[in-house]
């Protein structure tokens, strides 16, 4: 489902966040991308979803050479990519309910279809009984919910996660990581970059660990935060 | 709650108006007033065109003669040279009565004054490039007090109708450009108090059109209503100069008919609206290649 190989990625001031990264996570897989803060774990998925382009290599998401793919066809590819970020990005002057048709607003579905897929996502992520509720009036782990929500509302087969229990308590964030690593069983691959050592030693997952931008372990199952 | 499509893309404009209001009224403002001095312009432009058109029609050379000159004479000899076309002999009678009915003075109240006119023979020349030499023979004849034509008018006109052409273009292009400016300057709050849903569409997959489309119809809508706040104002200067002119200045005729005055409204609109989306255009193209 993500194929990368020998990608490096150099931002336009010059420095360097990824270097030589050969990857290939399967489809409904579920792995952790782990390391410190600027190690390369938010380049690596946005180079998934397209906010960055590769300057060397070759990176394949659903089929697709994303490097390769003109300017008006990303939008095609995001589709297929749900992002959820550690600040969740939710509008706060929409309801839930809105907040979660909105990805499908912009796709220009119709009323039917957003009535049939909003409260399905709702449900999914556990807040079919928050659906009038703002932004404001939920706590960090429902606020996330909601964008997990969203992201998964157009049925992408792949979800990424950037440091998704960042902002919560402690004890959600374990809910949340479970939450995704449902998603996962459902045929969606799931890729979470997280620093939280607790919660990745805890769910004996696929680990690939991140130094400098380059990846130093890549543990297929049963992984740990620092191979131990 | 329950939308979709165009409906959204609707509702987002809508709410970007309604967030932006006293700036969407200072567009609007500028739309209309750049729109009105130029609509002003074209519409002083057309109407002088049309003046030189009419004028041209009427050139001819008009024959002044003395009061004991043999006008059957004169007018034989002129209406002998090959160059003319045709002569028309007026008398002062008819002269002073054609004078009446262009400045609307009562017939009557002039049959009380001393008749000041000459005998006038008119010559219509087939080229009025030969306008010059036939008047300069026409001079040179005995019992001729004077050949001038309206040529000098006509020119004058034609100098004129140019010099409003151009300075209109000049004006209209620096105006249409503040005003595309000041449109994409509207456009850019836009953008900026919803990058965070812009950045969210982006991430979502919307095509770069939708995230465009309600940027584009403020644009349009700004121009749209400056345009037709244009079009009003113009037109309720026109109506009322027309009807003065029809009053007190006769001899200045105007281009006036309900298919001209829709015409026009209906240009500065439409203008108003092509150059509100194109400045809405620049500002969202330059955001949306640089996310």
């Amino acid at each position: 489902m993500i194929h990368m190989e020998g990608v490096g990625l150099v931002y336009p001031d010059g420095t360097r966040a990824l270097r030589s990264i050969d990857l290939h996570i399967e489809r409904g897989e579920f792995c952790f991308l782990v390391g410190a803060s600027g190690s390369g774990k938010s380049s690596l998925l946005g180079l998934i979803y397209r906010d960055f382009v590769p300057t060397e290599g070759r990176v394949v998401v659903a089929g697709q050479d994303v490097a390769a793919l003109p300017r008006r066809m990303v939008p095609y590819l995001r589709r297929q990519v749900g992002v959820v970020f550690q600040d969740f990005r939710l509008l706060p002057d929409k309801t839930v309910w809105e907040n979660v048709g909105f990805a499908l607003d912009v796709l220009g579905s119709g009323r039917k279809e957003k009535h049939h897929k909003v409260p399905i996502s709702l449900e999914l992520v556990g807040l079919a009984d928050k659906s009038d509720a703002f932004p404001h009036q939920l706590s960090g782990g429902e606020q996330q919910r909601v964008s997990i929500a969203r992201a998964l509302v157009n049925a992408p087969p792949v979800l990424l996660a950037d440091e998704p229990t960042g902002n919560v308590d402690p004890d959600v964030s374990w809910d949340i990581v479970q939450l995704l690593a449902n998603i996962a069983q459902r045929d969606t691959t799931v890729v979470v970059g997280t620093h939280d050592k607790y919660i990745v030693d805890r769910m004996r997952k696929r680990v690939i660990n991140l130094v400098q931008g380059a990846i130093v372990r890549d543990a297929k199952q049963g992984g740990s935060y620092d191979g131990t | 709650m329950e939308r979709s499509g165009l409906d959204f893309i609707l509702l987002e404009t809508w709410t970007a108006i309604r967030r932006n209001l006293l700036i969407t009224f200072a567009a609007i403002g500028n739309m209309a007033v750049s729109l009105a001095i130029l609509g002003a312009f074209v519409v002083g432009a057309i109407n002088l065109d049309y003046m030189a058109g009419v004028q041209a029609k009427s050139v001819f050379i008009s024959v002044y003669l003395e009061d004991e000159a043999n006008a059957g004479d004169i007018e034989a000899e002129l209406h002998g040279d090959l160059r003319v076309e045709k002569t028309e002999f007026v008398s002062k009678q008819e002269a002073l009565q054609e004078w009446a009915e262009m400045t609307g003075v009562d017939p009557e109240a002039l049959k009380i004054i001393h008749n000041p006119l000459p005998d006038i023979v008119r010559v219509k020349v087939t080229d009025p490039d030969d306008m010059a030499a036939v008047a300069e023979l026409a001079q040179q004849m005995p019992g001729v007090e004077e050949a001038s034509y309206s040529r000098s008018v006509f020119d004058k006109l034609l100098i004129l109708s140019h010099g409003i052409k151009v300075s209109g273009l000049v004006l209209g292009l620096l105006l249409v450009a503040g005003t595309m400016l000041i449109v994409s300057t509207t456009i850019r709050l836009t953008i900026y108090a919803r990058r965070r849903e812009i950045r969210i569409m982006q991430l979502v997959g919307a095509t770069n059109w939708f995230i465009r489309a309600p940027l584009l119809f403020e644009g349009a809508f700004q121009g749209i209503v400056g345009g037709l706040l244009a079009a009003i104002v113009l037109i309720i200067g026109y109506v009322y100069l027309h009807s003065y002119l029809a009053d007190s200045l006769k001899f200045i005729k105007i281009v006036y008919s309900a298919q001209f005055l829709t015409a026009f409204a209906l240009g500065l609109i439409l203008a108003g609206a092509l150059f509100g989306t194109a400045g809405a255009f620049i500002s969202a193209n330059r955001y949306l290649s640089e996310a």
